[in-house]
């Protein structure tokens, strides 16, 4: 069995105006009666909570149901409801515990949601973003049986996002494949192996700090010249990247070697005990940016290198966040298809439990702020097309519920959380202005 | 029999090697450190980057090694004590400003914490395979100084005689200890060393007199130049291309010879100023070790084992690396039977003593597996090499590889 598509629901972004309810019972009772609608938002101590059918894997209502007018699709996974085998004992309103079974009185029988074929009216009319149709599923269904290439046995820290992005970013870059893995968390972690049965299962190298993307130019080049067809990888940190790695990776991205440049950023040297790096945004704690009577973090804003890759014309650059899947699959699926003939740049943000000072079971809740709070933009970008947000940038959270789930910020003063606000205020400001302009150039012929 | 001072009276401190440097390099007047992180030689720049800003100091994390030695060149340009931390790979990479540092000579001093090499090699584990680099990195025939301390205490007391002897010869100094000593944590009192390196801290000798007829590589009999910084009134031109006094490049066969001919004597005349060693019990040693660092602590240890069992053994050590200090090598072991360089590599101390010594036999242990060689290993070997039958003499010369 596959995992299925599902609506989400988040209490806290409710504030019942039920308007989910009534485009409900518009789409499937043609009427405007909230009374009607297959799902309903129930007050309850200053707090709503949701009534709707969840899909579930093991129905009640199916089981009850003596009429078999109840049956799951194996295909969507929605419990269909049919009308002309149905003979109204409403048992099946007996075995939900989700209150997903409504009795429709004007209609005289039971009625429940069927995710209205993939489009759920009720999310498109939610204003405030509580209700989601969560399409993820679709992840697991298309990858969840492909290889994993990367092996149990590696020594990252507890609830270390970079091993996260490494093993779905290996999924589909699949077992045709050269990595290259300067110094730093990535092969520190085992994943250029330590006794042959761990690390990753396609050949990896650990070129220097220096010039991963010119030894892949080699790799590349020369696989190319003899006919074989290989993806071509990197997997580096930001400091190998954007720091002492970025006059090979701009010379690689100017003459458009054909590889996929992944940068797994964690904003600093973490590997070698927290330095700041050039990707540290301001005023960050690090072991070299200290914080006391006269240090108060990093002082100076981190380098957007994304938008720098942007410029170096490149066949694709994203930005990406493991707080949301879909699009990081999305963006590895052009990254990849982009690498086959160009230079592809794929920056990943990374929290690090370790370094950034948070507890490791929130990695994901953290990936997901930063992107909300705009900290971080999520935005894909090709020659052809420009560049597009994919992440809308409007009503983001505030600030601090980023910042202060953080401990490399817990000195941030009132004046310090103002210029980051500013910083990110400007970057929103200039990549909007990016997507709403011209591409670099003209659609091919 | 511990001539090493590692345990002073009073007002102790437990700190690190790396640290001790830090303070070291604080203590002796530097106030600007550029470095980039790297394995084992990080906590320096740690240490730093909270340090150098308590005294008005400039700390920078550059984008990489070869930025940090030449933001360093640039700050030791500008008038001020200026270091920078790596270990072997980034001391790769700082091979070429190195070089110009030593052709331009302009003062600094670039500490190397030896792991395992080559390459990346092992970033944690200790290594003493940077000996020959340390002398021969860069490209061409420039003059260095290396000084390898073996003790969190000597860690700080030779940084700070490299400002000195960096500042009063106008050269590079290349600072070269292993990892174990690096972050080896132990108890030290640093008050008395500190003072004692401040009053022989000696400041840079600055251009003086008319500014028409300054020349930035003229000398007198010291053979250092007189140094300017730009902007300072006087003409200056710093450059990596072979020049002539006037400090402009020239392909002058007879200027260049002169200029470079300078540069490689000019340690010569300073050899009192710069030589340094420790000769544990040689007067009367058979057998003589010689070694630094780490290796040199376990000969320690060893010198006593083997005088406990009847061999007399001694340690010569030399805290000047380089130039070595070869006349007092050729002193200490005048009356020994065998010598024994037990070192961190796959032979290169050892080629120098043999280089010093000539037809004398010279033995190695010789290790590059990332771990040290331990006190018992190196009294056995020594012990081996005296014949304590009385009967004979020391075993077959020449170097030989013990694994």
């Amino acid at each position: 069995m596959g995992a299925f598509e599902t609506i989400s629901f988040r209490p806290e972004n409710c504030n019942g105006c039920n308007d989910c309810m009534i485009a409900c019972a518009q789409a499937k009772a043609q009427s405007d009666d909230a009374a009607r609608s297959r799902i309903q938002v129930l007050s309850s101590d200053g707090s709503y909570e949701l009534a709707m059918c969840r899909q579930c894997g093991d129905p009640e209502c199916v089981h009850n149901c003596p009429a078999a007018a109840l049956s799951k699709d194996a295909e969507s996974g929605v419990i269909d409801w049919d009308a002309s085998k149905c003979v109204d004992c409403l048992l099946c309103t007996v075995g939900c515990s989700y209150g997903g079974m409504v009795y429709d009185v004007d209609a005289g029988h039971v009625a429940k949601c069927d995710l209205c074929d993939g489009d759920p009216a009720c999310v498109k009319a939610c204003p405030r973003g509580a209700l989601k149709f969560l399409t993820t599923a679709r992840i697991y269904n298309e990858v969840g049986n492909l290889e994993d290439l990367f092996v149990p046995g590696l020594a990252g820290c507890q609830g270390c996002n970079t091993e996260l992005i490494i093993r779905h970013a290996m999924r589909r870059i699949g077992p045709e494949a050269v990595v290259a893995t300067p110094p730093g968390c990535i092969p520190g972690m085992g994943t250029v192996g330590y006794n042959g049965l761990t690390g990753t299962k396609v050949p990896v190298f650990h070129p220097l700090l220096t010039n991963t993307a010119s030894m892949l130019t080699g790799v590349r080049r020369y696989y190319k010249r003899i006919g074989r067809n290989v993806k071509v990888v990197a997997l580096a940190g930001d400091g190998g990247t954007a720091d002492v790695g970025f006059q090979s990776l701009s010379g690689a991205a100017e003459r458009g070697e054909e590889m996929l440049f992944i940068c797994v950023d964690n904003e600093g040297y973490m590997n070698t005990g927290m330095q700041r790096s050039g990707c540290t945004p301001y005023g960050a704690w690090t072991s070299t940016t200290p914080v006391g009577e006269r240090g108060r973090g990093k002082t100076q804003d981190a380098k957007n290198l994304p938008l720098l890759m942007v410029m170096h014309h490149c066949a694709y650059v994203a930005t990406a966040s493991t707080g949301f899947m879909e699009d990081l699959y999305d963006k590895l699926d052009r990254a990849i298809e982009a690498s086959e003939h160009g230079f592809a740049y794929l920056h990943v943000y990374s929290p690090c439990t370790t370094g950034w000072r948070f507890p490791s079971d929130q990695n994901i809740e953290v990936s997901r702020k930063a992107v909300r709070t705009n900290f971080v933009l999520l935005w894909e970008f090709d020659p052809q097309s420009g560049l597009r947000l994919t992440h809308a940038a409007e009503d983001p959270l505030p600030l601090a519920e980023y910042v202060m789930a953080l401990g490399k910020y817990r000195h941030l003063s009132e004046e310090q959380i103002a210029h980051i606000e500013g910083t990110i205020a400007q970057n929103v400001k200039f990549v909007k202005g990016l997507a709403a302009g011209v591409p670099l150039a003209a659609a091919p012929a | 029999m511990n001539a090493i001072e590692t345990a002073p009276a009073a007002s102790m401190q437990l700190i690190s090697g790396n640290h001790a440097c830090a303070l070291g390099a604080i203590a002796a007047g530097c106030r600007f450190f550029a470095g980039y992180p790297i394995t084992p030689s990080s906590e320096i720049a740690e240490r730093l980057s909270r340090g150098l800003p308590e005294v008005d100091g400039v700390f920078v994390q550059m984008e990489d090694e070869i930025a940090s030695i030449a933001a360093v060149i640039g700050a030791s340009m500008g008038g001020v004590k200026a270091m920078t931390a790596t270990s072997g790979p980034g001391f790769s990479l700082k091979q070429e400003n190195l070089g110009y540092a030593a052709g331009a000579e302009i003062p600094c001093v670039i500490v190397n914490v030896m792991r395992g090499g080559p390459s990346t090699g092992m970033p944690t584990r200790p290594a003493q395979g940077d000996i020959m680099q340390a002398r021969w990195g860069s490209h061409g025939d420039y003059p260095i100084i290396a000084l390898a301390p073996a003790s969190v205490r000597e860690i700080y007391t030779e940084t700070i005689r490299a400002f000195d002897l960096s500042e009063t010869l106008r050269t590079p100094v290349v600072l070269l200890y292993d990892q174990v000593i690096a972050q080896l944590t132990e108890t030290v009192e640093l008050g008395d060393a500190g003072a004692r390196g401040r009053a022989a801290a000696a400041e840079r000798k600055w251009a003086s007199g008319p500014r028409e007829s300054y020349r930035p590589y003229a000398v007198d009999e010291d053979g250092i130049p007189a140094m300017s910084r730009p902007g300072a009134g006087y003409r200056v031109h710093t450059t990596g291309l072979n020049h002539a006094e006037d400090g402009f490049p020239t392909q002058n066969p007879e200027a260049v010879a002169r200029n470079l001919g300078r540069l490689l004597a000019k340690f010569e005349r300073h050899r009192d100023l710069i030589d340094s060693w420790q000769a544990l019990a040689c007067e009367d040693a058979e057998v003589v070790i010689v070694s630094i660092g780490i290796s040199a602590r376990a000969a320690i240890r060893a010198v006593a084992m083997c005088r406990a069992r009847g061999v007399r053994a001694g340690l010569f050590r030399p805290v000047t690396l380089w130039p070595f200090p070869q006349a007092a090598l050729r002193e200490a072991t005048a009356g020994a039977r065998a010598v024994l360089v037990p070192e961190l590599n796959a032979g290169q101390l050892s080629l120098e003593v043999q280089r010093i010594l000539g037809d004398r036999p010279v033995d190695a242990i010789h290790r590059y597996n990332g771990e040290p060689i331990t006190p018992a290993e190196i009294a056995e070997r020594a012990s081996s090499l005296i014949d304590t039958t009385g009967a004979g003499s020391a075993k077959a010369p020449g170097v030989r590889r013990a694994r």
